[in-house]
């Protein structure tokens, strides 16, 4: 396959993640609990690091990757850290 | 070729992705959002990185995508339980077309802890033979016509799964080999226990026809095809009961006169033939 051929694929994938980010936005703003919103967030933070790396061989630079890392922990702590606030506080929607 | 295959793997990917997306907007409640979401983008995810580290091909670069997808794929699970287990805390409402609620009553509301049922009759051990609860008849009370209808059906190499109040009885059962699990089967986790959704008949034994609407109902949530027999004392409303549970009731009088009459007019008819001759 043609480099170019991969750009045209990238392209592809790309859009097809900014609309599955879209569609977590959707959520993200409809809830209706918190719980809803937590997993709508923790969506937008995977797929944000999914562009990055996918963006990574768009730009031929792998230090995208790096960003990839970094969001995909901080996903994990954020969700985390909600879970034990939404347990113990309850919820309030 | 690699580039033909981090082609297919972004695409994979993005894909996946985008039904995480669509998952987490068209599910009907929180649950079944996160299995679209959890699922999809852990996927999605482990698919674009692969797709990277193929695409650069260097060992730097692929130990780094390596280590996301460690780190994504045991972290994921871990964060989705624990916004699962948040989200049912607080009580965040199932969909309405939920079947069962298996974990209703077992978490400890005060200390967020799973209560082990202390009873080990109200469980079945796990060296029943799986074969056994599959096919099987389930027969709620094991009193003097239960006893009667297992007997007959073990007769018969059918295997059965007995529910019953009475300890001694689920006790004495299983010393016997008998599947048996003590409870209420007018609740759904009993009736969980017993196999239900893999039988083959429902048969309730027992007299008091006041909770027998209830457990047919939640027979029914378990296994809506189930076979239902019934036992009833009361005349009144026979064919309302009969209608409402879709299913045979026998009412105990009524039977037991017709084997009386039966055996009159057998003894009766036999007897004139004896002085006739």
């Amino acid at each position: 396959m043609s480099l170019s051929g991969l750009s045209t694929v990238v392209a592809i994938a790309l859009a097809m993640l900014s609309v599955a980010m879209l569609l977590a936005f959707a959520r993200l703003a409809r809830g209706p609990s918190l719980p809803d919103r937590v997993i709508a967030l923790d969506l937008i933070s995977i797929l944000a690091a999914a562009i990055a790396a996918t963006y990574a061989i768009a730009a031929g630079q792998a230090v995208f990757l790096d960003v990839a890392i970094v969001l995909a922990l901080i996903s994990f702590l954020g969700t985390v850290a909600f879970a034990r606030f939404v347990e113990w506080q309850g919820f309030n929607e | 070729m690699s580039e033909f295959l981090s082609s297919a793997l972004l695409m994979i990917g993005a894909t996946f992705a985008l039904l995480a997306g669509v998952g987490v907007l068209r599910m009907p409640d929180l649950f079944t959002r996160m299995q679209a979401s959890t699922k999809a983008s852990t996927l999605g995810m482990g698919c674009i990185i692969s797709a990277v580290a193929i695409h650069f091909g260097e060992l730097g670069i692929t130990t780094r995508a390596l280590a996301i997808m460690l780190f994504v794929f045991l972290t994921a699970p871990v964060a989705a339980h624990m916004i699962a287990r948040a989200a049912y805390f607080v009580g965040v409402p199932l969909w309405e077309g939920t079947i069962i609620d298996e974990l209703r009553g077992q978490y400890d509301r005060r200390t967020h802890r799973l209560a082990r049922p202390d009873d080990p009759y109200a469980v079945l051990p796990m060296t029943v033979d799986l074969n056994r609860l599959a096919g099987h008849v389930v027969i709620v009370g094991y009193g003097r016509v239960g006893r009667r209808i297992g007997a007959a059906l073990t007769a018969n190499a059918i295997s059965i799964v007995v529910i019953d109040d009475n300890r001694e009885i689920v006790e004495k059962l299983r010393a016997n080999d008998v599947s048996a699990v003590f409870g209420n089967a007018a609740e759904l986790s009993v009736l969980v226990q017993a196999h239900l959704h893999q039988a083959r008949m429902l048969v309730i034994a027992v007299p008091d026809t006041v909770d027998v609407r209830r457990m047919v109902e939640m027979a029914r949530t378990v296994n809506p095809n189930i076979e239902t027999v019934v036992r009833t004392h009361r005349d009144s409303g026979l064919t309302a009961l009969e209608n409402d549970i879709s299913g045979k009731v026998f009412l105990g009088e009524h039977e037991l006169a017709v084997a009386m009459t039966r055996y009159v007019l057998e003894r009766y008819t036999r007897a004139a033939s004896n002085t006739d001759a």
